[in-house]
């Protein structure tokens, strides 16, 4: 590397280190390190910089609660249930009109997916039927609601006025998602992994790399709300 | 801010966030932290002091604050007492600062100190010698260089601005700053 373009990395890093941006990493020499060394310690004797921002506080604080609070937990779980019991009444009517009405899933126009996810992809079963998980008035904007149907669990969510779903299944070990409310994420009980509602990974402390969630197709039908999943008669 | 209590049974009152105890406790030898919240409203302020005082600027010290969080409060045993934490967090924050140079520069630019007598007892106290070894710097640069340092760093102007107080060129404030940034790395690498 030219001596000119090393002077314009250390110049850089120090501006923004003045300025408090991010600085961008560059391969530091011994000279260097020293300048940046003395570049710290000048920067921080600024009066009250080192002191973090209440909005930093409360956001980290948000974060954490969302991966360390069991009540928020068990809040979502109690959610289910009485979700559940609603879909379960619902669930024999739902049956009846996706079997009398015959409904194709290669004709039926779906809800637009979203965003495609880094990976995962979206749930296809080889024989797959359409189950009404929920009534479209559960659903209000802006709601989220677990739901299990047949051999998929997951989440489904009302933002902007479209319908999305993803599984509810941690991609890393197989267990089973909460939904943190606080932070509008799914949160893993088993290593802390973070997904977005859109399936999208936000944070793990795996060594590995890890999928994004499987999205699962929905769709609203005369007031049901209803998720592409695989028959379980065949 | 303090959120503790005395030894004892549990269930004792709480401080909520940024207010004052409930009730009066009497500082004593055995405090704990009973669950992950005390920890944090104790410690916070902490944590982002020192990892402001490594990295020298806010985004940067944001990360390493939340990495020290996240690694550090889901395996902790609680209750536990306020130096069992305050050193298991400060460990967190020494690895999680190396990981940052490793990853960034390629270089342990600064580091925490292993020296328990240096890990400050109380959120209050400066965890940093930072702005007397600044000072001990500053004095000891000749005046022009000096001068350029302490608008810029501390009094956070823009090149410009140094420029007009200093009554040069832009062009010349720059490669006096430059040049004063030398000088000080030398003058601090003699102060360690």
């Amino acid at each position: 590397m030219s001596v000119r373009s090393r002077t314009r990395d250390i110049t850089r890093y120090i501006e923004d280190l003045i300025r408090s941006r991010r600085p961008r990493r560059f391969t530091a020499s011994e000279d260097d390190a020293a300048m940046v060394r003395a570049a710290i310690t000048l920067r921080a004797a600024r009066p009250g910089s080192g002191e973090p921002t209440d909005e930093f506080v409360a956001s980290l604080h948000r974060k954490l609660a969302a991966e360390l609070d069991p009540p928020a937990e068990r809040r979502v779980a109690a959610a289910r249930r009485t979700f559940l019991r609603a879909a379960a009444a619902a669930g024999g009517a739902a049956a009846a009109v996706a079997a009398g009405a015959g409904i194709d899933h290669a004709v039926t126009s779906r809800t637009a997916p979203g965003p495609a996810p880094a990976a995962g992809g979206t749930l296809t079963p080889s024989h797959g039927t359409w189950l009404t998980v929920a009534y479209s008035a559960d659903l209000p904007n802006g709601a989220v609601r677990p739901f299990t149907a047949s051999a998929v669990t997951g989440f489904i969510e009302r933002a902007d006025g479209q319908l999305r779903a993803v599984s509810g299944i941690c991609t890393h070990q197989g267990c089973r998602l909460a939904f943190a409310a606080r932070s509008a994420r799914l949160v893993c009980p088993c290593h802390g992994a973070t997904f977005a509602l859109d399936g999208t990974v936000l944070t793990h402390k795996l060594p590995i790399p890890l999928e994004a969630l499987p999205r699962i197709e929905v769709r609203e039908v005369g007031g049901a709300v209803q998720v592409y999943t695989p028959r379980t008669d065949v | 801010m303090v959120a503790r209590r005395q030894s004892g049974p549990l269930g004792g009152q709480w401080a909520g966030a940024g207010g004052a105890p409930v009730t009066r406790l009497r500082a004593v030898d055995s405090e704990f932290y009973a669950d992950w919240d005390a920890v944090y409203r104790d410690n916070i302020g902490l944590v982002h002091r020192v990892m402001f005082a490594k990295v020298g600027n806010r985004p940067d010290a944001e990360d390493l604050t939340t990495e020290v969080f996240l690694a550090a409060l889901r395996p902790l045993r609680l209750p536990a007492s306020v130096g069992e934490v305050r050193a298991y967090l400060l460990a967190t924050a020494r690895t999680v600062l190396a990981r940052h140079w490793a990853r960034t520069l390629g270089r342990q630019v600064t580091s925490l100190t292993e020296d328990p007598e240096q890990v400050p007892a109380s959120p209050r106290q400066e965890p940093t010698t930072a702005p007397e070894q600044a000072r001990q710097i500053l004095a000891a640069l000749p005046e022009r260089y000096r001068q350029i340092l302490q608008l810029r760093f501390l009094e956070a102007c823009t090149v410009a601005e140094a420029a007009q107080v200093l009554g040069i060129s832009v062009a010349n404030a720059k490669v006096l700053q430059h040049r004063a940034m030398r000088r000080a790395a030398d003058v601090a690498a003699g102060l360690e």
